[in-house]
């Protein structure tokens, strides 16, 4: 078992250990919600009349719009890179592949599937959250736009997917019933917003701030919630060890 | 969900016929006749001026798709049939390839499995080479003549994925166990898949996002490039599959 023993191997059992899952967790939440509420009310008071209405959420970001950019860009830049040990923890533990023939039977391969588009989408979306932060509008380098178009994408068609995967399919991490109200919001919602986006930004280009902004908010109920599931199952690990 | 019920549901009975070895064999022969066949004859039959457009067919000068159009060609529906016909066939395919290079282990047997990369990359070009097989079918359908504007969409979608499909399914050639793929085959169809494409699919994409007089002809370079990845795969997957055949 020389692959048991190699650096990266161990690297990753220990990101995905349930205590690192827990602090990664926590810390996701209070960096996301800290700096994030303190960017929105730093830019209302302080900055020259920012609202949702006119401002997109990158302007949290421009100096332009507020004294401190680097708060949004802390939320972002952190919360995407603590969720990446989120999403390696949910797909080995969510459909785990059998490694020993004592815990067979082996899931539905659908399942894998499903996940497993799932968890890309998820690692795509922390990666675009990191890439926001450090492109921020105030160093663009043309590069801004595009993680915003991948996160938004990759967040919401991940969450269609995790929600499929939890509505339709056993899982470990949502008990019934809530798994139901929790996989059909996730696969609802995104969608409505998917559709309903982008004719908006077409057909009434005076609310294309406020849609961004509604369907930023929409998915956020959801992530939560999700991340607090997930820091269950974690916490119960722990427990056990 | 008990081991049996997954055994006996219509689903998994159906996904095992499609990747059963005497099925990829089947499906491998009739895509390649198919796909030869009808683009030879298509190309053929366009060569001569069109009906409408007066101007011989020329790679250089016409897209792709223009084989699927009265203005270009008095037979468009060759095209249409090999697109639609060959994106059909090429399913069970990616179903045969997933199924042996990330297998699923159902009993003790079927242990050492695969490292988990091999599966997250074997899902992922997977899902992507489904995608360019369904746009493939839909490129079929919504020729030039009838595009309803999904043409377009669906072409870039088909090249797009197939592509990028490469890339992961290029990378899982070269890290798992030379299952289908032989060594050292594995490793050049692997590289070919990860860079090959990559640098041909940038190249020929900077022509057809600037638009400059070499983007049709560019078009074809993308074309070929993929059909020199996926064509060895084929072969190689029938061979894999007659292999199992023989065996039995």
């Amino acid at each position: 078992m020389q692959k048991d023993q190699s650096w990266i191997n161990r690297a990753y059992e220990k990101l995905i250990a349930p205590g690192t899952i827990r602090f990664c967790g926590y810390a996701a939440m209070v960096v996301f919600f800290g700096f994030g509420i303190s960017a929105i009310t730093v830019a209302v008071l302080l900055g020259p009349g920012f609202t949702i209405m006119n401002n997109w959420i990158s302007d949290l970001g421009n100096h332009n719009f507020t004294p401190v950019p680097i708060l949004f860009d802390i939320s972002f830049f952190g919360s995407g890179l603590l969720i990446i040990p989120i999403n390696l923890y949910l797909r080995k533990n969510i459909t785990p592949t059998p490694r020993i023939s004592e815990v067979l039977p082996a899931s539905p391969r659908m399942r894998y599937r499903v996940m497993g588009l799932g968890f890309f989408l998820m690692i795509i979306g922390g990666i675009s959250m990191m890439g926001l932060g450090i492109f921020s509008v105030d160093r663009d380098f043309g590069l801004h736009y595009i993680f915003a178009v991948l996160l938004t994408s990759s967040i919401n068609l991940g969450i269609i997917l995790i929600g499929l995967r939890i509505t339709i399919m056993e899982q470990p991490f949502v008990p019934k019933p809530y798994s139901y109200v929790l996989g059909v919001y996730g696969i609802v919602v995104p969608t409505i917003f998917g559709v309903v986006t982008p004719i908006i930004f077409i057909v009434l280009p005076q609310f294309q701030k406020l849609m961004e902004w509604t369907s930023y908010l929409s998915t956020l109920p959801w992530m939560v919630t999700w991340n607090l599931f997930i820091l269950r199952h974690a916490e119960t690990q722990v427990k056990r060890a | 969900m008990k081991m049996e019920d997954i055994e006996q549901n219509w689903v998994n009975k159906m996904y095992e016929k499609l990747t059963t070895p005497k099925t990829i064999k089947i499906c491998g022969y009739t895509a390649l006749i198919l796909f030869f066949g009808l683009f030879i004859t298509a190309i053929i039959v366009a060569l001569p001026p069109g009906p409408i457009d007066l101007e011989p067919y020329t790679i250089w000068n016409n897209w792709i798709s223009d084989m699927g159009s009265y203005k270009y060609t008095p037979a468009p529906f060759l095209l249409d049939t090999m697109l639609i016909g060959t994106g059909i066939l090429l399913v069970p395919f990616h179903l045969y390839l997933e199924k042996h290079l990330a297998p699923i282990p159902r009993d003790a047997g079927d242990f050492p499995i695969p490292h988990r990369w091999t599966y997250r990359l074997t899902e992922l070009g997977f899902f992507l080479n489904c995608l360019g097989s369904f746009s493939m079918i839909c490129v079929g359908i919504f020729s030039e003549d009838r595009s309803f504007g999904l043409h377009f969409p669906f072409s870039v979608l088909l090249f797009g994925s197939f592509a990028f499909g490469a890339i992961f399914l290029g990378l899982a050639f070269m890290i798992t166990d030379p299952v289908i793929v032989p060594k050292p085959f594995n490793y050049i169809l692997g590289v070919y898949g990860v860079h090959g494409l990559f640098i041909i699919g940038g190249f020929a994409g900077y022509h057809l996002l600037w638009g400059t007089p070499l983007e049709k002809l560019m078009e074809w370079v993308i074309f070929f490039a993929l059909m020199a990845w996926m064509l060895p795969i084929s072969f190689f997957a029938m061979r894999h599959a007659e292999k199992l055949l023989n065996e039995k």
